[in-house]
């Protein structure tokens, strides 16, 4: 990041190059807000290499069926909880050995695996492939993860818009709405969910949407207080504009930060929410795998078999970290104010 | 401002008496009796229980008798503690939770905005970098996989800390950081992206201007300004903290109330469900009403303008 | 600048005030957990929610009371000793009374001789409707008891009688041959009732509104902490036998916790579960302890047709590899069960030999691993019935365990029994309970525990008609053969036995119910500890226990 404080010649431009642009027809071709967005997210390494990253996570999860080395449910006890190998064995981390009742032995031969079989990232308590495994899961707690943001921003950034925006008793009505859907305890409402739909993604997903918007819509309510006093606002309005031109040129951009932020705190909620369901037993329902359950059992017998737990917790914090730099990225790009 | 709060303390009640009416009839959808032993009573002996606890009686007659107990304090007697009184139970419970939960806000908050602020002030330097990681792995890993984490090397191999059991303050700060960890997280993040708004904004520069020093300025102007969305996290935040976990509290084997929430849900103990959300709902709506007030205090526009409106 | 040093410096002071705290108190909390004393320190793996003897209804509340209460007899591992009364009854009128009489030095330990007295009233306050027991139908055979849990007769005209302030006289409606043995439930103890009346709702919602006459005394519960402990009551008739100063209980959720505090010497016996049993299997500290529960699997006849045919269901009984479920899955040392009676819980009265072991020489093909059998079966099962494919919903626990084991069975059928197509569907305990008792499912892994040690606890529950028969499943021979063992041969030992074991075999050859594996516990426990001993009923009994 250190090298973004080098001050390129962008950053004297005026705020509106497009009418520049018209005016003086002397520079590059004109630009939409944004291609210039997009401009200036590539200026940013961090966030395009966030970008990649993310990018190349979600095509593997996408792919996951033609990439993964193997079927993620298909058991084989005897190849039980074998550890990381890859090839013979000769790089540290991925030898197959590991230690049982205090003694360390090659797993691999101990279980009779054929010789050139093994598992990348080993195997779980059925044998089942874990580098598989953690693909799949990817892939599940990426949807979980993106259905949840929907809520949020379908559900929650007009929520709290039209609470601010109407005010006196509409604000009331709202409000007190909000505080009675998020009094009810989640967990609640997830088991029921659980009862009527049968335990699946679906349930669980709505179990999530129920109450994962209150924040976000707590949030812009309290933002849009706050920009409704600015003067340009004030002006637009004098101006005669309408409010949903307000809302979508100048409130919502304005608060594309707020916004950003939250929805980064609402995957991994996401995630953990359902993470926090296969702790107690009623997440992703049997065989399948989210990342949520892999740590779950992973944090199990992490005493014994710490790989279990340490790969799914890089994936998460990987999957994470992309996130978050790459919403950096979009938050100085897009937001006009701190862009600099 | 007293006619306003007044007519919200009003409202808090009338949203306590809706929650507990949905919740009580949802309740009464989740499958199987409230009796320890279902597995072996007859179809006839559930009968005859159901009979003595009065759970055969008409919804409507079974609600009327809890909102008349809820008006006197009453909160009935737990299925699942015979004849325990679930104010009882709560009370008991209640304190292990809020402190792991008051000591976790504390480290959260605290280091979450100071962190958030440094990395502001040092924007896009390697100190902002080095925080925003931080920030980012603190978020991403569940507090079940950071409670074995801490457990594990703190505790087991170190012995720096008690490895769980609840026996003095000592045993607190294991489950206290490991549930520290996404507030902490949460709140940096949001401090940082506040913080770099509010220090681009006009009357800071012109308070630099003036020749404040660095420190004065995020002092005096920039950090208050930045809480508006931190108050707005922060309370729900508590709320959630307070009333205990379940995953911590089974890590570290603590008896708060985080557990037996869970527990009582999955073991239909309805008076007990009833008692633990009501206190829950209770909580949030006071910390939503002290944040609205907060937003006033913090934020004068907003006393001004707001404010008014409703009232 | 200034700023970051500032705050720089904060953090280093914090920081170390930090370490000290946790330092000075983790000295002091450690020099405390020595255990030379007389101490055993334990766990639980959840709270206590009653000491009401009558309300009791968990296994940890059952082996606080029997810590803290003494009923007529007390079981020492598996050998039936008299404890108030003087010694085993045997009954009399054709095995319907039984008089009992009561040793005179029995107090309770607020220093109350315990008589006889205190036996009739803790029975009619358990029969009696509005006490609202759980547990009041193991009285049914005691006379008048149904009625009067029906609410039909009053408590006083139960079939338990004070002749005299030392003697008991039970009268039974039928003969129950395991009679004695139940009445080790503390449903069956004495009660003070000078004490429970003055305690009124609260009795037993605390320590000190608990009173017992055994061997221990109840010490720091307050209705719902998560730590408790038994002192050595000077009041026992039996003190000086009694070796141990105190039990330690402390509750522990999470097995990996609990595996820290065993290593860490601050606790002297855990339970283990999954990848910590099976890790720690070399342990020299390692301890099984066996338990009277059966796992096993109904199939619906109701929901499915084709799981009335026989061939089908012993086809899904031979495809599951029960060794490899045990040694691989669950990890814990459980017995493979060849029967739905477990090992341990009746034995052949001429020849002493096991109940479940007796049948499994007769009938174990029928739980064998045999893959090639099981297809051939399920494809002439199949053809009999005339379908093609068999599409079910496996029914089962959200636990560790209950999951692991149903994601194994579902992979072992699909691929032992081509055609067959398994669907999971993992609730919460009794969610699945009520599903099972509606007959909401296809198949289900279940469980079943010995209320008492007696293989009838077990072989009653599939008769036609009972209520726990979840699958349907019905045979006649079978039904008569349990008729018998409750009538005609129920007064001759050898007879009874008989008959059991004929039913067992049929049920076993139908596959009536799929048996799985009969649970066997992981502990760890320190080596220090001494002779302690474990019931058919799956309690501790701590009269014997020392540390060396």
């Amino acid at each position: 990041m250190a090298d973004n404080v080098k001050i390129t010649p962008d950053s004297f431009k005026p705020a509106n190059n497009q009418d520049n642009t018209q005016k003086e027809e002397i520079q590059a071709p004109s630009l939409t807000f944004f291609q210039d967005a997009v401009r200036r997210l590539k200026q940013n390494k961090v966030a395009v290499v966030a970008f990649w990253v993310l990018a190349v996570m979600i095509i593997i999860a996408l792919l996951a069926p033609v990439i993964a080395p193997h079927n993620p449910n298909t058991q084989n006890v005897n190849y039980a909880n074998l550890p990381p190998k890859i090839g013979s064995g000769n790089i540290p981390g991925f030898t197959g050995k590991g230690e049982v009742a205090g003694v360390v032995s090659d797993r691999y031969a101990a279980a009779g695996v054929s010789k050139g079989t093994y598992y990348i990232l080993g195997t779980d308590y059925l044998g089942r492939d874990l580098l598989s495994r953690i693909i799949y899961g990817t892939r599940l707690s990426i949807f979980v993860a993106f259905a949840a943001t929907m809520f949020d921003m379908i559900i929650g950034v007009p929520y709290g818009l039209i609470s601010a925006w109407r005010g006196k008793f509409t604000d009331i009505v709202m409000q007190r709405i909000i505080e009675i859907i998020s009094s009810v305890p989640n967990l609640i409402v997830a088991i029921l969910m659980l009862l009527i739909f049968k335990p699946g993604l679906t349930s669980i997903i709505i179990a999530i949407g129920f109450t994962g918007w209150i924040t976000m819509a707590r949030l812009i309510r309290a933002e849009t207080y706050q920009l409704e006093s600015e003067e340009y606002i004030l002006a637009a309005q004098t101006l005669g504009e309408s409010s949903l031109k307000i809302a979508f040129k100048h409130l919502i951009p304005n608060m594309s930060s707020v916004i950003i932020i939250n929805t980064m705190m609402t995957i991994p909620t996401a995630i953990f929410f359902e993470a926090f369901l296969s702790y107690i037993g009623i997440g992703i329902p049997a065989p399948n795998a989210s990342l949520g359950t892999l740590l779950s059992d992973g944090q199990k017998t992490f005493r014994f078999l710490p790989y279990q737990m340490w790969y799914p917790s890089a994936v998460i914090v990987l999957l994470m970290l992309a996130f978050n730099l790459l919403a950096d990225g979009l938050r100085d790009a897009f937001d006009p104010k701190s862009s600099r | 401002m007293t006619k306003y709060i007044l007519k919200r303390i009003a409202w808090i009640f009338i949203t306590l008496w809706i929650v507990a009416t949905i919740t009580f009839f949802l309740m009464k959808l989740l499958p199987g009796t409230p009796y320890t032993n279902q597995a072996k009573l007859s179809a006839d002996q559930i009968r005859i229980m159901n009979d003595q606890y009065g759970l055969n009686k008409p919804l409507i007659t079974q609600y009327w008798v809890y909102i008349v107990g809820l008006l006197h304090g009453d909160l009935g007697t737990s299925f699942q503690f015979n004849n325990q009184p679930v104010t009882y139970l709560i009370s008991n419970r209640i304190g292990p939770s809020m402190q792991i939960g008051a000591q976790a806000m504390i480290i959260g908050t605290f280091l979450g905005i100071l962190l958030g602020a440094i990395a502001a002030v040092k924007q896009r330097t390697w100190v902002d970098s080095v925080a925003t990681f931080f920030a980012i792995v603190g978020r991403s890993i569940p507090n079940f996989v950071f409670a074995v984490i801490l457990q594990f090397f703190l505790a087991f191999k170190l012995k720096i800390f008690p490895i769980a059991l609840w026996d003095g303050f000592s045993s607190s700060i294991l489950p206290s950081i490991a549930l520290a960890m996404a507030p902490l997280a949460d709140t940096a993040r949001f401090m940082r992206t506040e913080m770099v708004d509010v220090l681009s904004s006009d009357y800071i520069e012109l308070a630099r201007s003036k020749g404040l020093s660095s420190w004065q300025t995020v002092a005096k102007h920039a950090l208050r300004n930045s809480l508006i969305p931190v108050v707005t996290i922060i309370g729900p935040m508590a709320v959630a903290l307070m009333t205990g976990s379940m995953v911590i509290e089974n890590i570290f084997s603590i008896p708060g109330i985080g557990e037996q929430f869970v527990k009582s849900i999955l073991t239909n103990d309805y008076p007990t469900i009833m008692g633990l959300t009501i206190l829950y709902s209770a909580a949030l709506l006071v910390i939503y009403l002290v944040v609205d007030i907060l937003y006033g205090i913090i934020d004068p526009r907003i006393r001004l303008s707001t404010t008014g409106g409703k009232e | 600048m200034k700023f970051s040093k500032v705050v720089g410096a904060g953090l280093v002071i914090a920081a170390s005030a930090f370490l000290l705290v946790a330092c000075g108190s983790g000295s002091s909390s450690s020099s405390s957990s020595s255990s030379d004393s007389q101490t055993f320190r334990r766990m639980e793996s959840d709270t206590l929610q009653t000491m009401d003897p009558s309300t009791n209804t968990d296994a940890i509340s059952g082996q606080a009371l029997i810590d803290t209460m003494d009923g007529f007899y007390r079981y020492n591992g598996k050998k039936l000793q008299p404890a108030i009364a003087t010694s085993i009854a045997k009954p009399t009128n054709d095995g319907k009374t039984y008089t009992i009489k009561l040793r005179k030095n029995a107090k309770w330990s607020n220093g109350d001789p315990v008589t006889a007295q205190d036996f009739v009233y803790g029975w009619q306050r358990t029969v009696n409707p509005k006490t609202a027991a759980q547990y009041a139908y193991l009285f049914d055979s005691v006379e008048n008891a149904k009625d009067i849990i029906a609410g039909k007769k009053a408590p006083d005209t139960l079939g338990i009688k004070a002749t005299d302030k030392n003697t008991i006289q039970i009268t039974l409606t039928e003969a129950v041959p395991y009679f004695n043995g139940l009445m080790t439930n503390p449903a069956f103890f004495p009660q003070n009732q000078k004490f429970v009346e003055k305690a009124g709702k609260n009795y037993g919602t605390q320590a000190k509104y608990a009173l017992g006459n055994g061997p221990f005394v109840l010490k720091g519960w307050t209705g719902t902490n998560n730590s408790w402990s038994e002192t050595k009551n000077k009041n026992y008739w039996n003190a000086k036998a009694v070796k141990l100063d105190k039990v330690a209980v402390q509750v522990i959720k999470d097995p990996s916790t609990a595996l820290n505090l065993f290593q860490s010497n601050k606790i002297d016996d855990v339970a283990l579960s999954g990848e910590s049993a099976q890790q720690m299997k070399n342990d020299p500290a390692f301890t099984p302890r066996k338990q009277s529960t059966t796992f096993y699997t109904q199939l619906n006849q109701k929901t499915i047709p084709a799981f009335k045919n026989t061939k089908i269901r012993q086809a899904i009984s031979m495809a599951v590899n029960r060794k490899e479920l045990i040694n691989k899955v669950l990890g814990n040392g459980s017995l493979i069960a060849n029967n739905v009676t477990p090992q341990g819980i009746m034995s052949n009265p001429s020849t002493g030999q096991d109940f479940a072991k007796a049948a499994a020489t007769k009938d174990s093909e029928y739980t064998a691993y045999n893959p090639k059998k099981a297809k051939q079966l399920f494809q002439e099962g199949l053809q009999e019935v005339g379908i093609k494919e068999l599409d079910v919903t496996l029914l089962g626990d959200d636990t560790d365990g209950g999951k692991k084991m149903n994601e194994y069975l579902q992979s072992t059928w699909q691929q032992n029994l081509p055609g067959m197509k398994v669907t999971l569907s993992n609730v919460p305990f009794k969610t699945r309970l009520t599903r099972s008792t509606n007959g909401q499912f296809d198949m289900v892994t279940s469980a079943w525990g010995a209320d008492y040690p007696d293989a009838i606890s077990f072989l009653d529950l599939f008769t036609t008609g009972n209520s726990y028969n979840n699958g349907s499943w019905s045979n006649s021979d079978y039904d008569a053969k349990i008729a018998a063992s409750k009538t005609t041969d129920v007064l001759d030992p050898q007879k009874r036995w008989n008959d059991l074991q004929d039913a067992q075999q049929i049920i076993t050859q139908e596959q009536g119910v799929v048996p799985l594996y009969q649970r066997v516990e992981a502990h760890l426990v320190n080596k220090k500890v001494k002779n302690l001993q474990y019931s058919p009923a799956n309690n501790y009994n701590f009269v014997t226990a020392y540390i060396k």
